[in-house]
């Protein structure tokens, strides 16, 4: 894993000493051996965080899942509910079928995935609203993404992130050796986690 | 490469901020408490028994470090005492090899005592100085022998941490020591 270099971007050697200022008491440290230490740290911080932590340690379990028959109508109204933009879809034992998201709805009511709330009130302002009656009664499965990545318990910080970046995808569930949904990991969960919040 | 090796003595860093003007004035006066308290121990018990000195020049130079930068790892209390206490008994020990050749014996002495004092963790400066005046300080250090690591090196370094103890733990900010 590559280290990170502390550019003079980051501090400078005038920060360091206002600091420094700040501590009661002569510090018998220069400025820019603190740097260097800073430098040390700040990676084996950053490792132990990208290493260490694993889902399992920043997932939000249990997850909010929907079954594959669910309909759409009911995919929205959960959505709507819980104020989250995708959820795993899930059989009746919990084991991951594939994952639905906002975007899987758009497309259900003849809307492009990347529409937005204001194309909605637009076309409900135009009077030509989405073509919501032939979507209603679909099954979640129909129109879910499967088979859907997912990622073991095991999995660490850094593979979490290049996964997110590598299939641009906004929320990954956790599953547990027998195929079940035991968590789902966000973006807000990887910046909790990085933030320490 | 040469100029690497030349370039290298350009330095590389600022100098750390120096200390508050209170802050100077506490090391001040922790500094004369000490060199006071000692230096009376010194004439009214140790002189007066025809004794063992109490005093020594190194101890001016620890209480720069105790008082005057108490954060310092090199200001701790194992550092003063395991510092004065090693090189002492080096110091002592290359005169009883090399006797009155002052510049064998305080050459041998003061990098002895650096190894010495880095491989135990008691790096003091002033453990070089008790090195060199134990090794070749002259007749009125040698005549104690052995004596000299007693006093003034553990007794003036004990003392001096004492009173450290009280003085740099006072104002609510500071604190002393950082370890032990």
């Amino acid at each position: 894993m590559d280290s990170i270099k502390i550019e003079e971007t980051v501090f400078s050697e005038d920060d360091v000493i206002k600091a420094m200022r700040d501590l009661p008491g002569y510090i018998d440290l220069t400025p820019h051996d603190f740097k260097l230490l800073y430098e040390k740290v700040y990676n084996l911080a950053r490792r132990r965080l990208l290493e260490e932590k694993k889902a399992r340690d920043i997932m939000t379990s249990p997850a909010v899942t929907i079954t594959g028959s669910a309909t759409v109508q009911e995919l929205a109204a959960l959505l709507d509910k819980t104020g989250i933009s995708g959820l795993p879809v899930a059989d009746t034992d919990g084991k991951l079928l594939g994952v639905v998201s906002e975007k899987d709805v758009l497309r259900a009511i003849g809307e492009e995935p990347t529409a937005g709330l204001m194309r909605l009130a637009s076309r409900s302002f135009e009077e030509r609203p989405p073509d919501c009656a032939c979507a209603r009664h679909r099954p979640v499965e129909e129109i879910m993404t499967a088979p859907a990545f997912s990622v073991s318990e095991e999995a660490t910080m850094a593979e979490i992130v290049r996964l997110f970046q590598a299939k641009a995808i906004n929320r990954v569930p956790v599953v547990g050796m027998d195929g079940a949904v035991v968590g789902i990991i966000t973006r807000s969960n990887v910046i909790s986690a990085v933030c320490g919040i | 490469m040469t100029s690497d090796f030349f370039q290298k003595m350009k330095g590389v860093s600022k100098a750390p901020p120096a200390p508050r003007g209170s802050e100077i004035l506490l090391a001040f006066a922790g500094s004369c408490t000490a060199m006071v308290i000692i230096g009376l121990f010194h004439n009214f018990f140790f002189r007066s028994t025809g004794g063992l000195p109490l005093i020594m020049a190194p101890l001016g130079a620890s209480a720069v470090l105790v008082f005057g930068a108490m954060r310092s790892p090199l200001a701790q209390p194992r550092n003063v005492i395991g510092g004065h206490v090693i090189s002492a008994l080096i110091g002592v020990t290359v005169y009883q090899i090399v006797g009155d050749s002052q510049l064998l014996a305080f050459s041998l002495a003061v990098p002895s005592a650096i190894a010495a004092m880095h491989r135990t963790g008691t790096l003091h400066p002033p453990g070089g100085a008790t090195a060199f005046v134990t090794a070749a300080g002259g007749a009125s250090v040698h005549q104690w022998g052995y004596w000299y690591v007693l006093s003034p090196c553990l007794l003036g370094g004990g003392i001096m941490i004492l009173i450290a103890l009280v003085v740099n733990n006072l104002p609510k900010e500071q604190r002393y020591p950082q370890f032990w």
